[in-house]
């Protein structure tokens, strides 16, 4: 019988894919800079570089984060996925900042781009290998639920995008040529590299904000909150009442702290057993979560017992939905 | 979000408007908590002008029904949207409410 597949499995094999197809970029960048001197293409491929680097930590993030948690780390490796995240972010805003400058001052001092027509082509087919690889990891990202290898199909979609913009800054650039403004030519290259520059800026920020509020311990997100409070009105009925919902996660993982109160006369077995089955429910519905539900007995201080009725919920039938 | 509360005969109505969510959910639950303490045998939530719902919402509905069983009151739900409606729908807690 074949085994199926493990998140895991799908997480190895889109950061494996993104280690050997960021290898192809950068070797295919560094050789077009060798015969283009092209800035938008160094920033290409400060990118890629970049993007190598990232695949490497991540490579091994992922092997780090599928670990079991141990007495050193009780909660698992989950967050190594988010430093991953916020690293990335870090790298490519570092690199934006950088070539901004030098786009600065290349357009103070332009120079001729030499053959742009490979510049274009490099560009081009390098734009198509980052939506191949954007598409494949998305789809490895679907299947894991990994917010790091999402983030890495993100970051490839927007390396696309930007090829795609600098193989198009070099159409533009061999077009005022032809029409005999080679002075303007110049100019077009520091600009899409100052653009480029200021486009990777915003998502790259916003990834490291996500990953920086994720490493806070963040809420789960509201899908998961509502399935939370869908299961907790299911089983209304069989509780007193529901304290505090504290959630958080890390990495794939989501971990859901639930206080409830249990009628004062209720057998510790029963109460469990209810409680249990709660927990049984919230597990299958919220998935890779981790629910812990702490149990407090009713202090017979409520209105029921103030007005010496039996707490209803001793009959505990388990739901009327 | 802006909450009002009126009181007619034996009946408290918490008018809301805007979105009832992270931010409002709090406010909403102290008007809330002040309605069951008044001799009142019904709550009744309007919802005209509710216009989204999120999970810290629903977590003040149930909450709201839990405390309105203990002491012997109603609560109900006015006057919603579609959409609104849809939600509380979907979290299954609408029985409650009827």
């Amino acid at each position: 019988m074949m085994n199926m597949p493990t998140p895991e499995m799908y997480m190895k094999r889109a950061t494996l894919a993104s280690l050997y197809i960021n290898i192809v970029l950068v070797l295919i960048k560094m050789s077009a800079l060798v015969f283009v001197n092209s800035l938008a293409i160094a920033i290409d491929l400060g990118i890629s570089f970049a993007g190598l680097m990232v695949s490497f930590i991540l490579y091994y993030s992922i092997r780090l984060a599928s670990r079991p948690a141990d007495m050193a780390h009780n909660y698992g490796y989950g967050k190594v996925e988010h430093v991953c995240e916020a690293l990335e972010g870090i790298v490519l805003i570092g690199i934006a900042v950088a070539m901004s400058l030098q786009s600065f001052v290349k357009l103070l001092h332009p120079d001729e781009v030499k053959l742009p027509l490979v510049g274009m082509l490099v560009s081009m087919s390098c734009s198509g290998l980052n939506f191949a690889g954007a598409y494949y990891i998305f789809k490895m990202s679907v299947k894991s639920g990994s917010p790091a290898i999402k983030a890495e199909a993100l970051h490839w979609r927007m390396e696309g995008f930007i090829s795609a913009s600098i193989s198009a800054a070099f159409i533009v650039s061999m077009e005022l040529t032809y029409l005999s403004f080679s002075d303007l030519a110049h100019y077009v290259d520091p600009l899409a590299a100052l653009v480029v520059s200021v486009l990777i800026v915003f998502p790259s920020f916003k990834l490291a904000k996500e990953a920086f509020f994720k490493l806070l311990d963040s809420s789960v997100e509201e899908e998961s909150q509502m399935e939370i409070l869908r299961h907790l009105g299911r089983h209304i009925h069989s509780y007193c009442e529901f304290g505090n919902i504290r959630t958080r996660v890390a990495g794939r993982k989501k971990f859901v702290e639930i206080s409830v109160i249990m009628p004062h006369d209720m057998s510790l077995r029963q109460s469990h057993r209810m409680l249990l089955r709660l927990k049984n429910d919230l597990e299958r519905a919220v998935e890779n979560s981790d629910v812990t539900i702490h149990m407090v007995p009713c202090g017979k201080d409520c209105d029921f017992s103030a007005r010496g009725e039996m707490c209803p919920y001793m009959r505990l039938p388990d739901s009327l939905f | 979000m802006s909450i009002q509360v009126k009181f007619e005969k034996d009946m408290a109505i918490l008018c809301l408007e805007g979105n009832f969510d992270e931010t409002s959910s709090r406010s909403v639950e102290e008007k809330m908590m002040e309605c069951l303490s008044k001799d009142v045998k019904n709550i009744r939530f309007d919802m005209s002008k509710v216009k989204y719902v999120s999970s810290a919402g629903i977590r003040v509905l149930i909450i709201a029904y839990k405390k309105a069983l203990k002491t012997g009151k109603k609560i109900s739900l006015a006057a919603m949207s579609p959409k609104v409606e849809e939600t509380i729908r979907t979290v299954g807690i609408l029985p409650m409410f009827v």
